[in-house]
């Protein structure tokens, strides 16, 4: 039980429920709170509403944004006959971050997972399917990621995807940069070996 | 802290904390174990894909020897099962497989037998063409090696043997047939026919190498998922995940 009491324990338990922060670390960021000047706290509260308030999905491609469509789907200086599929937006930044891709976005926010129960109804499926119905789409890159969930993801949007004469592709995966191939696992080996190029 | 090696088939993995995953193994030396594997995100600690869910490792722990979570040290691929992540069907099944050796198996409960079923049974999707009968055959033979083995030889009330000119059922809430006469103000009934009775006796008995050439026809197909599938609900209180996600996924296609 904390020895805290009123205000400073209601706010280290909300803080506590945020992901990676346990009670020290929620302690720590309570104190801080706690003294830092007023305009400080009262624009990280400011922050946090708004970011509840004037934060929506865009229709399009389902990213987090603040106007809608998106800053993405409406720039026109982007390709818009390639569009990447990723499963959350952490997933996107990363992408983004990258600077090499210049195509627009599908976010499934979420992946097919049996042992949560997750099926194609509870994520983007069926609007990806619609959009690319809709708009004059020559590629999609599928960039769940390595993992079973995310495979079997990729092998059954590609399947749908194919009906419509779309081109489907996979990111692909491998030995990572700076690895070393002595200790890369044979899965991870064999997917290198498969998705190898000409130089 | 004393260090482990034993065989493990990966049941469950989730993301934790930053980089950290919590990993839960059905192991063939200590059964069903939970573990951390610090920086399992990171591509430059080399757990790679061993962590991955089915797949068939040799794992290095350490572990204090209570009931929280094991420090996964290393692991290295025995087998990772790659073809049943090209099928989201094989997925599913897979994933059923895994779900009901997590609810019915009790923590830190040794079980080779269970061990070898799984392998097996990830071995046979991974390798073969999916059929329904691997469902039936794992829910039958693991039922039997946890020790809720239903009656499937005589009725539970008056002993009577299988026989043609009898009618029996199948009772999830006594766990094995009634015939006709016996199954009278018994409710969740499902009817069993002879044919369905000797074919689920033979998944349960049959050398599992042989286990391949088992055919269910349709109306035991249809027979034995309703008595097992109740069975199993009636023993775990819930609906399993993974059974909703392939009904779903099956309606789909």
């Amino acid at each position: 039980m904390s020895i805290y009491t009123g205000p400073i324990d209601q706010l280290i338990s909300r803080l506590k429920k945020l992901p990676g922060i346990g009670e020290k670390t929620a302690t720590r960021l309570a104190f801080y709170i706690l003294n830092s000047p007023r305009k400080e706290t009262e624009e990280l509260a400011k922050s946090l509403i708004d970011v509840k308030e004037k934060t929506s999905f865009c229709s399009v491609c389902f990213n987090f944004s603040d106007r809608d469509p998106c800053k993405i789907c409406q720039d026109n200086s982007r390709d818009s006959e390639t569009i990447c599929v990723v499963e959350e937006p952490a997933d996107f930044l990363a992408i983004e971050k990258t600077g090499n891709y210049k195509g627009k976005y599908h976010l499934l926010q979420g992946v097919l997972s049996p042992l949560d129960g997750i099926s194609p109804e509870e994520i983007r499926v069926k609007e990806l399917i619609d959009r690319l119905r809709n708009k004059d789409v020559k590629e999609v890159i599928i960039a769940t990621n390595p993992s079973v969930e995310g495979e079997a993801t990729a092998i059954y949007l590609a399947k749908l995807i194919k009906t419509l004469g779309i081109k489907v592709t996979r990111i692909a995966c491998g030995i990572p940069v700076g690895g070393d191939i002595e200790y890369a696992d044979e899965r991870t080996l064999s997917k290198s070996l498969e998705g190898r190029k000409d130089i | 802290m004393p260090l482990y090696k034993t065989e493990a088939i990966v049941i469950r993995s989730m993301d934790f904390s930053e980089s950290d995953k919590i990993v839960t193994f059905f192991t063939r030396d200590f059964g069903k174990l939970r573990g951390i594997a610090k920086g399992a995100k990171r591509t430059k600690k080399g757990f790679g894909s061993t962590l991955e869910l089915f797949s068939y490792i040799n794992l290095i722990f350490f572990d204090k020897g209570n009931l929280g979570l094991a420090r996964i040290n290393s692991c290295y691929s025995i087998e990772s099962y790659m073809e049943i992540c090209k099928d989201i069907q094989k997925v599913a099944y897979g994933s059923y497989f895994v779900e009901l050796v997590n609810g019915l198996v009790g923590e830190k409960e040794k079980n080779d037998g269970i061990f070898n079923l799984l392998v097996d049974s990830l071995f046979l999707i991974n390798y073969q063409k999916l059929d329904e009968e691997i469902a039936r055959i794992f829910e039958i033979r693991l039922l039997s090696l946890l020790g809720y083995q239903p009656q499937l030889e005589e009725c539970l009330i008056c002993a009577h043997k299988l026989s043609s000119k009898e009618k029996f059922w199948f009772s999830p809430v006594k766990g094995g047939i009634l015939c006709n006469r016996c199954s009278h103000g018994f409710k969740k009934l499902s009817s069993i026919s002879l044919g369905t009775l000797r074919i689920l006796l033979m998944a349960r008995d049959m050398d599992f190498n042989k286990i391949h050439r088992l055919v269910f026809s349709n109306q035991a197909l249809k027979e034995s998922e309703d008595a097992l599938t109740n069975f199993i609900y009636y023993q775990t209180g819930k609906q399993l995940n993974s059974m909703k996600f392939l009904k779903k996924i099956q309606m789909l296609s």
